[in-house]
């Protein structure tokens, strides 16, 4: 019986593209939309609440304004440079995270359709999001430079042309 | 009313557009009616005492006779037909919908029974496609029984033949104590909380207040607890009977037919090739008892409730190869040793559940008097810490040459789910900062049907070659030729 410990190392392909530098920005603005009412807010409401023993304010406040300033500057800049993908013939490659690594594979033959997503903000800086949908549900490669999802679209629509037997 | 009474003409041809049976008009109107019974007894109860039993009473009757109405309207509203290869309802008075489903498409198409329609000896038809879920497939409210079967044979799911197959029914001492284990009270305790919520409302605030000040009292405290957990424990007693009276289950050829249910007899049939994997789910309190569940993991059924899903409600875990062999082949086979997660991962899973449960009990102890805190505090870092254990000891993973076996616990029940390999999505593999350290990686797939499973803290470098090996061999066919 073959057990998971037994299966000869395949060679495995590492995937090796980058996502648009623009993400950088687009990311960190996008966070600015939590973090900046936390960092501001928290100390706003403590400040005018005096029942609350000083120590404990202060602690409260170092800690939301160190949350939201990981948050919003260093996340999106780690997020952007851990992302690397590729589209190769037999199946979507993806390893991205912050914190936690994912390491994701999808099938070719079980790709449904593609779609190519542009926010407003995302139209301005000539970016989209890919999303691949499956049987199960959606995965997306994000911030890709337009011209780049155009093209793997295009693609995966020709591979996944092959029929899968449902 | 009808131009054409339903159940006369000897064989419909469905190319015109055809009403259903009346019976829709009265399902139509016991929905309208139940949309309706809230306000009204509001109404009545809030709107001032005034006028009493008569008052209610045409308020009731006002509401009867309105929920008729709307019933007999969208009945008349409603209509389906057969045109250019598809499926066609019409349905609603002000923003008609149309909803067109192409034969080919049609996966299967089940029948329900419920009071109202067995009442005028009507069917209710569910037409289900692979995409499944509450959108994409049509329901038609109520159908004569000749109206069915001759729309059954022209979709190209006729009605099945008494087959002589072999076929497992749930007896009634199995019933009873399926019901009497039913797992279900993570669904239903919420349920039966906002019930207790509801009368706190409706009794004002006296009994809230009583309440809190009795609280204090550790004997009391019990006594609601158990109250609680009484009629929790009713509620899912009786809605596993109402669910499972009756099942029975068999393979015809190339599909399973599936009949269930109390009040509401449904008949569901599923093609044995799309189903994309079996969970067998030992729950808390058939564990102990070696029995299990077995659930279906198919596209069709993938957004509908627990029950709809399931193979089989309740079997011994030593008979279940026996079962699938029976039922879905392909999926059977000897229980495979699995790799399990290493040693050092005890501490992973362990550790996270007793921290959450002591700083649940921090929490509680705000709340609380002393002695009655330090046994809450205590009592549910244990609880934690015995949970984590327990997810240690149910975690594995395993690769036959076309299943992919994945045990794992979820919360309180030992879930092993058996998927067809050629069905997978998505295979990932994750880490998080202190997986890194420990070399310890979650390995994460999706079904076709949408299940996603996983096993946490197994070896890094297990993981990482139970990706591979799906990935080369694959998930089960050869890439594509280019």
């Amino acid at each position: 019986m073959e057990t998971v410990t037994d299966v000869p190392p395949a060679p495995r392909p590492e995937p090796s593209r980058r996502l648009a530098e623009a993400a950088r920005g687009l990311w960190t603005i996008g966070a600015l939309g939590w973090a900046l009412p936390l960092a501001i807010g928290v100390p706003l409401v403590l400040g005018g609440i005096d029942e609350v023993p000083g120590a404990l304010r202060a602690l409260a406040i170092v800690g939301a304004v160190l949350v939201a300033a990981v948050g919003a500057l260093a996340v999106p800049q780690l997020r952007w440079r851990r992302w690397r993908w590729d589209v190769r013939d037999e199946e979507i490659d993806l390893r991205h995270g912050a914190l936690t690594e994912v390491r994701t594979i999808v099938p070719m033959a079980r790709v449904q359709h593609v779609d190519v997503r542009r926010s407003f903000m995302q139209q301005r800086s000539g970016t989209a999001d890919l999303v691949v949908h499956t049987a199960a549900g959606q995965t997306t490669i994000p911030m890709l430079p337009e011209a780049a999802a155009v093209e793997v679209r295009d693609r995966i629509a020709d591979l996944a042309r092959t029929p899968d037997e449902l | 009313m009808s131009s054409e009474p339903p159940g006369c003409e000897p064989a419909p041809s469905f190319t015109a557009p055809r009403r259903l049976h009346v019976a829709a008009a009265a399902t139509n109107a016991v929905l309208a009616l139940r949309g309706l019974a809230f306000p009204l007894v509001a109404v009545v109860f809030v709107g001032g005492s005034g006028g009493g039993l008569v008052r209610a009473a045409s308020f009731a009757a006002l509401g009867a006779l309105f929920a008729l109405a709307t019933g007999i309207v969208t009945w008349r509203a409603t209509s389906y037909q057969l045109t250019n290869g598809a499926l066609r309802l019409r349905s609603g008075v002000f923003s008609p919908d149309d909803t067109v489903v192409p034969v080919a498409r049609i996966q299967a198409v089940d029948t329900a029974q419920g009071l109202v329609q067995r009442l005028f000896g009507a069917v209710e038809l569910h037409v289900q496609t692979p995409g499944g879920g509450a959108s994409g497939e049509i329901v038609l409210a109520a159908v004569s029984p000749v109206d069915a079967r001759a729309l059954r044979a022209a979709l190209g799911h006729p009605e099945p033949a008494a087959s002589a197959a072999a076929r497992r029914r749930l007896g009634g001492g199995a019933l009873l104590v399926a019901a009497l284990t039913a797992p279900q009270f993570g669904v239903v305790l919420p349920v039966v909380g906002a019930a207790f919520a509801g009368a706190d409302d409706l009794f004002g605030d006296v009994l809230a207040e009583d309440l809190f000040t009795r609280i204090k009292d550790p004997g009391d405290l019990i006594v609601i607890v158990a109250a609680l957990l009484g009629a929790t424990f009713l509620v899912s007693f009786l809605a596993a009977v109402v669910a499972f009276a009756g099942f029975e289950v068999e393979r015809d050829g190339d599909r399973l037919r599936i009949r269930r249910g109390l009040l509401q007899r449904r008949a569901a049939s599923v093609p044995v090739a799309r189903i994309d994997g079996v969970a067998v789910v030992e729950g808390l309190l058939r564990a102990p008892f070696g029995l299990a569940a077995v659930r279906l993991e198919t596209a069709g059924y993938a957004k509908e409730q627990a029950a709809a899903r399931t193979l089989f409600p309740l079997v011994r875990i030593a008979e279940i190869p026996a079962l699938l062999a029976e039922l879905v082949p392909g999926l059977d086979g000897s229980p495979p040793a699995l790799e399990r997660p290493p040693r050092r991962s005890l501490r992973s899973y362990v550790l996270a559940p007793a921290l959450v449960g002591a700083a649940a009990g921090a929490a509680a102890t705000l709340a609380m008097a002393p002695p009655l805190a330090w046994v809450a505090l205590s009592g549910l870092a244990i609880l934690g810490a015995l949970h984590g254990l327990l997810a240690f000891r149910a975690a594995g993973l395993h690769l036959d040459a076309d299943r992919v076996v994945l045990r794992a616990r979820r919360g309180t029940a030992r879930v092993t789910l058996l998927g067809r390999r050629r069905r997978l999505q998505e295979v990932s593999v994750a880490r998080n900062p202190l997986q890194r350290r420990a070399r310890l990686a979650t390995f994460g797939l999706a079904l076709g049907s949408g299940r996603r499973a996983r096993v946490r803290h197994l070896d890094a470098g297990a993981a990482d070659a139970a990706q591979a090996a799906l990935r080369s061999t694959a998930f089960g066919q050869p890439p594509p030729a280019r």
